[in-house]
């Protein structure tokens, strides 16, 4: 009898309080959204515990690349939002990475525009990052979707075109004699160099 | 001999003094733990009077006219110039307080002779000016006459203002009476809501303007117990996701400088991809470049884009394209087009079943006052910007309400139409307010094809600033709270509440202010008491207009009283029509209702300000006159009690930013200011540490952008001084040295 009461004051006890699956989080999330740098439209991806990547979302290139100080996160987040200030907004801290080639979408057809598409958060703690060529008429001519994974200090950007595209794309790296590569599905190491 | 005596005996008797004890006298607005107070030691006086707001009192009755003079017991130790008056019935003597160098053995200082005739009469030192820390120790006052015949008898409360009071000239405190509010915050949930929604199976959607700028589903809240709610994230990593539209099972968001929409491939209760619908519209780094919205109607996605401001509230030079818009954005393409512009902060978006749309807009620059705008195609709303908007050369299109700085709004957030359920007020829109918080509410009166309106306050009783509005499916009402200090905070910083409202326990309050040919006319929730309304002086009017400039905010102008030349009662005395010469178009027309009016049930108004924004004066409309009956209830001429200049400048300008009682808001409290020792930056960059004397707080208000305190944003308006007389800044300066 005695253990019945227990169990039913526990029982009770369980179900008066809230279902609160929110997870505890703090400082930086995996995949954020943010002003960086005083560059608006940034997505930022931490990968492992103190490296972080940051797509420019306008641009569709991997912008910058850093490690955090041990123990810190990779992004201050500061401003309105995060502490009341007005005026300030988040800034990367730690120290940046050279990223030696930096290599832009560019489409077969040369009128179309890249767009953003925005991203899906993976188990990982990633995200696949999309952009589309579009033309005049608002159509999406291809769809770019890019994964990126980190080890040994070198960070993979996996391209892969999704669904079927009406025009053909490529990267091409600025600045590198190196011709522009054919994107159907396309893995490319970028060494990042301290 | 015997008659020489007894004559003697009276004239000693009618002599004596009589001394108001300080133990017997009823102190007025003690102003803190450390204010005005008796103490009794070492001996019996009043002590530690360093508010000039406080005033002690004492009651004396006689029954016959008498002659008295007046002595003023007073013992002070610190400068000359504090000075006061003293009332004794409708006598009033100044005062002034020598130092006598001894704060507990009093100098007497007679102030001169009062005439009282028979019955009661309050007496009561009112200090006028404090230039050191304390008016004075007060050990009694002595009155020298003909005291035979009086009585100490308790005083009279101070005179109220029958046109103040939380609803009227303040805040509402409560909550409105038909309204039971329930705090549901959900647990887990520490944070600021940005938007609320409810998705077709009924489920609330919300987000939170935080670090995580997460979207949460929530179950369970119906019965407005917080341990019935089930919680579960949806998404998170957005950016400033300050609304949410619900568009059948889709959900779109907007984040700060995207339309996003997401999407849960997997019907896993969790979004697989934030796709960005449109992000069409140039953005800059800057941090006020806010989305708000979405709104959807008729298959497109509305969206306020505010402008760039620099830190301090100034509009940057140079703006992204089509900021300060409200734009409509079609999702199929992501492409958008402008509706309307001219427009600031616009922190409330709502479309109405009719598919009006009402934006809130806070006050700033080209913005003298906050607002509620009806968005029409092709208008332009005043805010300029440099290099300017397309539309800016448009006529300057005026707002549905204009709701005065501190009076009735501060911050104004996301309107809503009240349904039908919540009885008399349906169709009436309800609006939050971020910084004054509470609840507004709006009627519209349409003139001439185009929306005006006036402008009530409907609740106080909530956590916080009001940021989001949103019905169920039952019409209970979800009110997320918000804020995040500087001009955006004001209590608790973060909640959820639920209102359920009740038609049935509707107060005696205006329903409705209508405008006619030749007044205004007031309806009434209830009717008014029989033989009541008819009495002009029942109400207070007075009204003025705002002039968009440069400058942040703006004081207002031309402004003046108005007087009601007659007052018309409805046969149901639930309408009153107020013949009121002198109106102006594009003026504001403030009504007040005096205490005495009330319900024919007994009730006062609950709410009994309004602000009526006359845009245009009808033609077709004319209100009727109706002579009055033989009998009615008059209410006695009033005189609005002569509030001290240094309290209505604070409470127009500075009480929404500067507290008085050491407790922290956007700006440094004036408590305790004079001599504290403050790092201060100049307008150069330079920095300095000051001791904070009379001249540092006068320059800030007639220099308000020379310098700021550590710990504080350089926001002061720059113009503040050209709202406010020499005279006026100079009584507030001596106030606050005395706080």
């Amino acid at each position: 009898m005695k253990l019945l009461f227990f169990s039913a004051f526990f029982l009770t006890g369980a179900l008066s309080h809230a279902q609160s699956p929110v997870p505890e989080r703090s400082g930086n999330l995996p995949v954020f959204r943010t002003v960086l740098d005083e560059k608006p439209r940034v997505l930022v991806i931490r990968l492992g515990s103190e490296h972080a990547i940051a797509f420019d979302c306008e641009d569709g290139i991997l912008w910058k690349a850093w490690r955090a100080e041990p123990g810190q996160l990779p992004v201050k987040l500061q401003g309105a939002v995060y502490d009341g200030a007005h005026g300030p907004q988040p800034v990367s801290e730690g120290k940046f990475l050279f990223i030696d080639e930096k290599p832009q979408l560019i489409c077969s057809d040369t009128s179309a525009t890249l767009q953003y598409l925005g991203h899906s958060p993976q188990a990982d703690g990633t995200a696949i990052v999309r952009w589309a060529f579009r033309n005049a008429d608002h159509k999406d001519l291809a769809v770019i979707a890019v994964k990126p994974s980190f080890a040994n200090d070198t960070i993979t950007l996996h391209y892969k075109l999704e669904g079927t595209p009406s025009a053909k794309v490529a990267l091409r790296t600025p600045g590198t004699d190196k011709p522009a590569q054919a994107l159907s599905t396309l893995a490319t190491s970028i060494a990042l160099k301290p | 001999m015997k008659t020489l005596l007894i004559t003697a005996a009276l004239i000693t008797s009618a002599t004596a003094d009589l001394l108001l004890k300080p133990g017997d006298a009823v102190i007025h607005n003690q102003s803190g733990s450390e204010g005005l107070q008796f103490d009794n030691n070492p001996v019996a006086r009043l002590a530690h009077w360093s508010s000039i707001d406080s005033s002690p009192a004492w009651g004396i009755e006689t029954d016959k006219p008498v002659s008295l003079e007046v002595i003023v017991l007073q013992g002070y130790d610190g400068p000359e110039g504090n000075t006061y008056t003293l009332s004794a019935g409708s006598n009033k003597l100044a005062g002034s307080v020598k130092p006598n160098g001894n704060w507990h053995q009093p100098a007497e200082v007679s102030l001169g002779k009062i005439d009282l005739p028979a019955g009661k009469h309050d007496i009561r030192i009112i200090p006028e000016k404090l230039v050191f820390r304390a008016v004075m120790d007060l050990h009694g006052i002595k009155l020298v006459g003909d005291t035979a015949s009086i009585k100490v008898v308790p005083p009279n409360p101070p005179p109220t203002n029958p046109f103040k009071g939380p609803g009227k000239g303040e805040k509402l405190t409560e909550a409105h009476p038909a309204a039971l509010i329930r705090n549901i915050t959900p647990p887990g949930i520490d944070s600021t809501i940005g938007g609320i929604a409810f998705r077709p199976d009924g489920t609330m959607v919300v987000s939170t303007w935080d670090y995580t700028g997460s979207v949460y589903f929530i179950k369970g809240y119906e019965s407005g117990n917080p341990d019935d709610l089930k919680i579960s994230l949806f998404a998170d990593g957005l950016l400033e996701p300050l609304g949410i539209a619900t568009v059948g099972e889709r959900i779109f968001i907007g984040q700060k400088h995207e339309l996003t929409e997401l999407i849960d491939h997997n019907g896993d209760g969790i979004a697989d991809e934030h796709r960005c619908v449109s992000d069409a519209w140039p953005v800059s780094s800057n941090f006020h470049l806010f989305t708000f919205g979405p709104a959807f109607h008729d298959g497109k996605l509305y969206l306020n884009l505010a402008v760039s401001i620099n830190p301090g509230g100034a509009t940057t030079i140079g703006q992204p394209k089509d900021r300060g818009t409200t734009i409509a954005v079609d999702p199929a393409t992501g492409t958008y087009e402008v509706i309307a512009a001219g427009i600031r902060t616009p922190n409330g978006l709502h479309i109405d079943n009719q598919g009006r749309i009402f934006v809130a807009d806070n006050q700033g620059d080209y913005l003298p006052a906050n607002k509620i705008m009806h968005i029409r195609q092709g208008r332009f709303y005043n805010n300029k910007y440099e290099p300017p908007h397309p539309w800016s050369e448009r006529e300057i299109s005026p707002p549905l309400v204009w709701l005065p700085q501190n009076e009735i709004g501060n911050s104004p957030t996301q309107p809503i139409t009240l349904p039908a359920s919540w009885g008399a007020y349906a169709g009436q829109l309800l609006h939050g307010d971020i910084h004054y918080g509470g609840l507004q509410r709006t009627f519209i009166d349409e003139v001439d094809g185009e929306l005006q309106g006036v402008a009530f306050r409907f609740s106080g009783g909530l956590l916080g600033g009001t940021n989001r509005l949103a019905f169920d499916s039952a019409d209970r009402l979800y009110v997320g709270i918000a804020g995040r200090g500087g001009n955006w905070g004001t209590g608790q910083q973060n909640g959820l509440q639920q209102i359920t409202f009740d038609p049935a326990k509707t107060p005696f309050e205006m329903l409705a202010i209508r405008a006619k040919n030749n007044g205004l006319e007031i309806e009434f929730t209830q009717p008014l008491a029989q033989g009541q309304g008819w009495d002009v002086n029942a109400y207070r009017l007075d009204t003025w207009t705002y002039a968009p400039n440069s400058s942040y905010g703006g004081p207002k102008i031309g402004g003046a009283s108005l007087k009601a030349t007659s007052a018309s009662v409805s046969e149901d005395r639930t309408r009153v029509f107020l013949e009121i010469p002198g109106l102006t178009p594009g003026n504001v027309v403030r009504t007040a209702l005096h205490s005495a009016l009330h319900s024919e049930s007994g009730q006062p108004a609950h709410s009994a300000e309004a602000f009526y924004t006359l845009n245009r004066i009808p033609t077709d409309r004319p209100g009727t006159i109706i002579t009055p009956p033989a009998t009615i209830v008059r209410i006695d001429a009033i005189t609005e009690a002569d509030l001290p200049r240094h309290l209505v400048v604070h409470n127009t300008y500075c009480i929404s930013c500067h507290s008085i009682d050491g407790s922290p808001l956007v700006g440094p409290t004036f408590r305790g200011l004079l001599g504290k020792s403050q790092k201060i930056t100049r307008k150069d960059g330079s920095t300095a540490q000051i001791t904070v004397d009379r001249d540092y707080i006068l320059r800030g208000l007639v220099e308000t952008t020379a310098e700021y305190p550590e710990g504080f944003q350089p926001i002061m308006p720059e113009t503040l001084h050209q709202a406010i007389t020499p005279e006026d800044i100079q009584a507030v300066v001596d106030w606050i040295t005395t706080l």
